[in-house]
């Protein structure tokens, strides 16, 4: 207890003494330009290096997460002379002063990139709880958007029959109807073997997106629209922005922790044990069935609370937000990023959504090929077959460093 | 002795093919029955029948009395019926101790809240368990691979990791598909040592097995398969002599 608690004191006081030249020098040339809400601009004029700072910065963040998780050879060549530093690197010691930056990126972000980053945190989310299924439990699911989308259709007709509902009284009601109807599109399916399940919940996106499109209810094609400032209610003295983007990343987190602590669990193990042999887990006694419904429907549950904060973000819902184009997207993340690896898959959606937004951005890119984001799609569909090909595991899925699943009770 | 598992005319058809047929057998604890018969007599399709994979088509399976008849193979484990596989089956993914652990799941009690704040019975649980994993890893002789992953053991030590595994939820009569096979003289031995390590366990066995020397060596009973029939059965002694065995391994003397 003591231990971890000194390491955490000690991890603190270590990074900010090393970011804090770097804190004092951007603080210092903002106030020099008279620009004192952008720290993270500090390259100021040369946006789009300094969005690519921040994205190698969460790059090099998730998988300095990833890799605290694991046992490390410090008899390597490589890691042989930063031997010293392995007591703190072992130690996730700075996860509670990551939260706080990432939370405290309310109040240094500008507008735009407080946005971008309410919709990769939602991604996250979403590529968070398709982990479960296809990276944990091993179950193909093609539709996820589909629970995206009922999320925030969900939140959005409950605003308009409610008015003034607010997302802290919502969101345990979706999070269990999510999952009701996750736990109710896996019934007749999730008995049978195989791909069964793919084709039906590729088939159930489709229809529901069919179904809200064509709707009155619904708005049809138009979709809904409501008022951010009557469904958020700001923090005093932040935007309602910025408490977005709060709620988002405290959203985040928590769904981050109890991911992890159900992956460690016997539940989790049970979960890996069906992807790794479902005739062998059945035998040693795990209720095959129950435990994929179970995968299943926490992963829809994640999926409707993911698009309750997107109303949150965007205020406005169309059907294509339940596409298939978006399912891909979000199985490309897990896909990416490492199937089954929790850092991994956020890796995953950091790069697939945050890649396309800065090239959209870049001059260089707008001068290039005014209409680039056109090509997204072949493009990820170029990296997909690439990863395929040397990368199945993901960037990082590794199986070398997934034999042992990491308790630390 | 009052049988602890036990079967009356059991019989697996697959389409016109009867791949077993009232089949009889019993086994009480301490005891090792040996299934043995030629390639394609049966012997697996029995084993899937008892634990639950297949579900017979005549017959019934007892344990302690109870008809356990086509109930599903996880309820069938958590009887106390553990069972390994012919052609491996660990999850090999995973390291060895997690391999073991997963055998302990049917014992925990999954309480979603409890595991999510790492309530104080959950972490005492999961400590025990983590103790009695390695302690099974021990028995059978795999401590030093713990935390190897499954997949990169020798192909010896994923049979002994089957058997710690299938130990692991904690079974009364155990299913031992050709544990040895595969296995060299000297590998086979320890493979009969453990066996006999089982036995002094507590445990009722089935153990199906082509090394004729491991089968004589530690059965109690031989019952013997051909075409999904019983030939014969009795003790080894008797079963090496009978002409019928011999027939229809060395073939009908023309």
């Amino acid at each position: 207890m003591f231990t971890r608690l000194r390491n955490y004191i000690l991890g603190f006081l270590g990074l900010a003494f090393i970011t804090f030249p770097f804190l004092w020098l951007s603080l210092k040339y903002n106030y020099a330009t008279g620009n004192v809400a952008t720290v993270l601009n500090w390259a100021h004029g040369v946006k789009f290096f300094s969005n690519l700072t921040v994205a190698f910065a969460i790059v090099a963040i998730l998988m300095a997460l990833h890799y605290s998780n694991k046992k490390w050879n410090w008899s390597h060549p490589i890691l042989l002379t930063l031997r010293p530093l392995a007591p703190l690197v072992e130690q996730p010691w700075w996860t509670p002063f990551l939260m706080v930056v990432v939370l405290s990126a309310a109040f240094y972000l500008d507008h735009k990139s407080l946005g971008l980053g309410c919709m990769l945190g939602i991604y996250m989310i979403l590529a968070l709880g398709l982990n479960i299924t296809i990276g944990f439990t091993g179950l193909l699911v093609l539709g996820y958007a589909a629970f995206y989308a009922f999320g925030a259709y969900l939140f959005a007709l409950a605003q308009q029959y409610i008015p003034g509902l607010q997302w802290w009284v919502a969101f345990p009601f979706i999070f269990v109807l999510g999952s009701a109807l996750g736990w109710v599109i896996g019934l007749p399916c999730l008995r049978l073997r195989g791909d069964y399940l793919a084709i039906v919940t590729l088939g159930f996106a489709e229809s529901f997106k069919e179904l809200i499109g064509n709707l009155n209810l619904t708005g049809s094609d138009i979709g809904l629209s409501l008022s951010a400032r009557s469904m958020v209610k700001a923090i005093p003295g932040l935007t309602v922005l910025q408490t977005t983007y709060i709620i988002v990343t405290v959203f985040l987190f928590v769904i981050l922790f109890a991911i992890r602590r159900l992956y460690l669990s016997p539940i989790g193990r049970a979960w890996v044990a069906i992807r790794e042999d479902e005739v062998a887990a059945n035998s040693m006694g795990i209720d095959v069935v129950r435990m994929k419904l179970l995968a299943f429907a926490i992963s829809a549950g994640i999926g409707a609370v993911a698009g309750m904060l997107f109303i949150l973000y965007s205020s406005y819902i169309n059907p294509a937000t339940a596409a298939f184009e978006q399912s891909v997207i979000i199985l490309a993340m897990v896909v990416l990023g490492g199937l089954g690896s929790i850092y991994g898959v956020m890796l995953g959606a950091a790069l697939l959504y945050l890649i396309p937004e800065f090239l959209r951005d870049s001059q260089l890119i707008q001068d290039f090929s005014p209409n680039f984001s056109d090509y997204r799609l072949l493009i990820f569909g170029a990296i997909m077959v690439a990863m395929m090909l040397l990368r199945p595991q993901g960037l990082l899925g590794s199986h070398r460093h997934k034999h042992e699943i990491k308790r630390d009770t | 002795m009052n049988p602890l598992l036990h079967t009356s005319k059991l019989g697996k058809t697959f389409g016109g093919l009867k791949a077993v047929q009232s089949i009889d057998l019993s086994v009480a604890s301490n005891q090792i029955l040996s299934i043995i018969g030629p390639n394609g007599a049966g012997k697996t399709t029995l084993f899937n029948c008892l634990s639950g994979i297949y579900k017979p088509d005549d017959g019934d399976v007892f344990f302690e009395g109870i008809n356990i008849t086509g109930l599903k193979p996880y309820q069938i484990c958590h009887l106390g019926i553990a069972r390994t596989f012919q052609n491996i089956r660990l999850f090999p993914g995973l390291s060895a101790l997690d391999n073991v652990m997963i055998g302990q799941f049917h014992r925990r009690r999954l309480h979603p809240l409890a595991m999510l704040f790492r309530s104080e019975n959950y972490r005492n649980e999961e400590a025990v368990g983590y103790e009695a994993a390695l302690e099974l890893l021990d028995f059978v002789g795999l401590s030093e691979v713990a935390h190897t992953g499954a997949r990169n053991l020798a192909y010896g030590l994923q049979r002994r990791l089957e058997i710690a595994r299938a130990l692991a939820t904690s079974p009364r009569v155990l299913l031992l598909d050709e544990p040895a096979a595969g296995m060299n003289p000297s590998e086979a031995e320890h493979m009969v040592d453990l066996i006999q390590r089982l036995r002094g366990r507590g445990l009722a066995i089935i153990l199906i097995e082509h090394h004729m020397k491991v089968v004589m060596q530690i059965s109690d009973h031989i019952m013997v398969l051909d075409h999904g029939e019983t030939i014969a059965t009795g003790t080894p002694e008797e079963v090496r002599n009978d002409p019928k065995v011999i027939a229809a391994y060395l073939g009908k003397e023309s």
